[in-house]
């Protein structure tokens, strides 16, 4: 997603402009905040992480060369960031574990369309915390970011192959989460 | 297949996730603290360090074996030796450093740059600055 404006904020930035340096963090904050939200699942983990990770990027900018795109670069710094405060912490609960892999479920997720916008929004970013941090990762560069899987490689250290399995896993699991979800809240209703 | 267009069609449509209001302000305020508070960067580093101290040890070593053996110590050395020193039972033999013969100035340049190392290393690791 690098914007034409990014050559010349980068140039800037190097030279010690740091109104243009806020200027990509104005960019890519939103993006950079989501990465560290799916991959650490706490809010304010998430901010502390991704302001680690502009300072970061503005101490690396001088390195920085533009063969590859900024927001790359970027999103590289962030996965791997986070990656170490999760081995800090070493994550106790993965929700993901409590579903079983093939347990098929009746309910389909058609129910979704009845619920409102902010609703399907609530679901989905509940199943998107409940991935692997990985996977939450490969999802939200691939959908939001459109990123190919060649990039997403680049970011993660991970092959296509790898990449094309994890997004299909992730979204047989998105999808009996979000089916479980609908059916306790149906059952909730009723 | 239908599934996987169901849920990819869910996922795009519920957007990311926002940074807070302040967020930008915060890293620049982290940055600006930051420039100010600049985290002390040794100045000669560890390898070069280590290389240093080699290179004071290659000179240490190299003025012991040039050293005639009948040449008594003119320097410093005759000073630090004590009159009636015994060394205890461990039979070591430190005879050979009536030989050295080093220049005071050498000696305190040795001191000098080993100091600066020592010191170099211990503002690293506290982060004075």
């Amino acid at each position: 997603m690098d914007t034409p404006g990014d050559s010349y904020d980068i140039q800037r930035a190097r030279a010690g402009d740091r109104e243009a340096f806020s200027v990509l963090v104005d960019r890519y904050r939103d993006m950079v905040y989501t990465l560290c939200l799916r991959m650490l699942s706490n809010e304010m983990d998430a901010d502390e992480a991704a302001q680690d990770i502009f300072l970061k990027a503005y101490r690396g900018i001088g390195s920085f060369q533009e063969k590859s795109k900024f927001s790359t670069w970027l999103y590289r710094i962030a996965y791997n960031h986070c990656i170490s405060v999760i081995r800090k912490k070493v994550k106790m609960i993965d929700l993901v574990d409590e579903v079983p892999e093939d347990s098929e479920t009746a309910t389909e997720l058609n129910g979704m369309d009845a619920l409102s916008r902010e609703e399907r929004t609530h679901f989905v970013q509940r199943a998107l915390e409940a991935l692997p941090e990985t996977d939450a990762v490969v999802v939200t560069l691939f959908y939001y970011e459109e990123l190919s899987l060649e990039e997403i490689g680049g970011i993660t250290g991970l092959s296509s192959g790898n990449i094309r399995i994890r997004l299909h896993r992730s979204r047989k699991k998105m999808y009996q989460l979000l089916t479980k979800m609908l059916q306790s809240e149906i059952s909730s209703i009723l | 297949m239908e599934k996987d267009r169901h849920i990819s069609k869910l996922i795009r449509e519920s957007g990311i996730a926002k940074a807070p209001e302040d967020f930008t302000q915060k890293v620049m305020d982290r940055i600006g603290t930051e420039s100010v508070h600049k985290p002390y960067k040794p100045l000669i580093g560890r390898t070069g360090g280590i290389i240093t101290l080699l290179i004071i040890a290659g000179i240490a070593v190299t003025s012991l074996l040039l050293s005639s053996p009948g040449e008594s110590a003119k320097g410093i050395l005759d000073t630090w030796k004590p009159v009636d020193w015994q060394w205890p039972s461990l039979n070591l033999d430190f005879s050979f450093l009536e030989h050295l013969n080093l220049s005071p100035w050498l000696i305190g340049t040795l001191v000098a740059v080993f100091l600066l190392i020592l010191s170099d290393a211990g503002l690293n690791r506290k982060k004075i600055f």
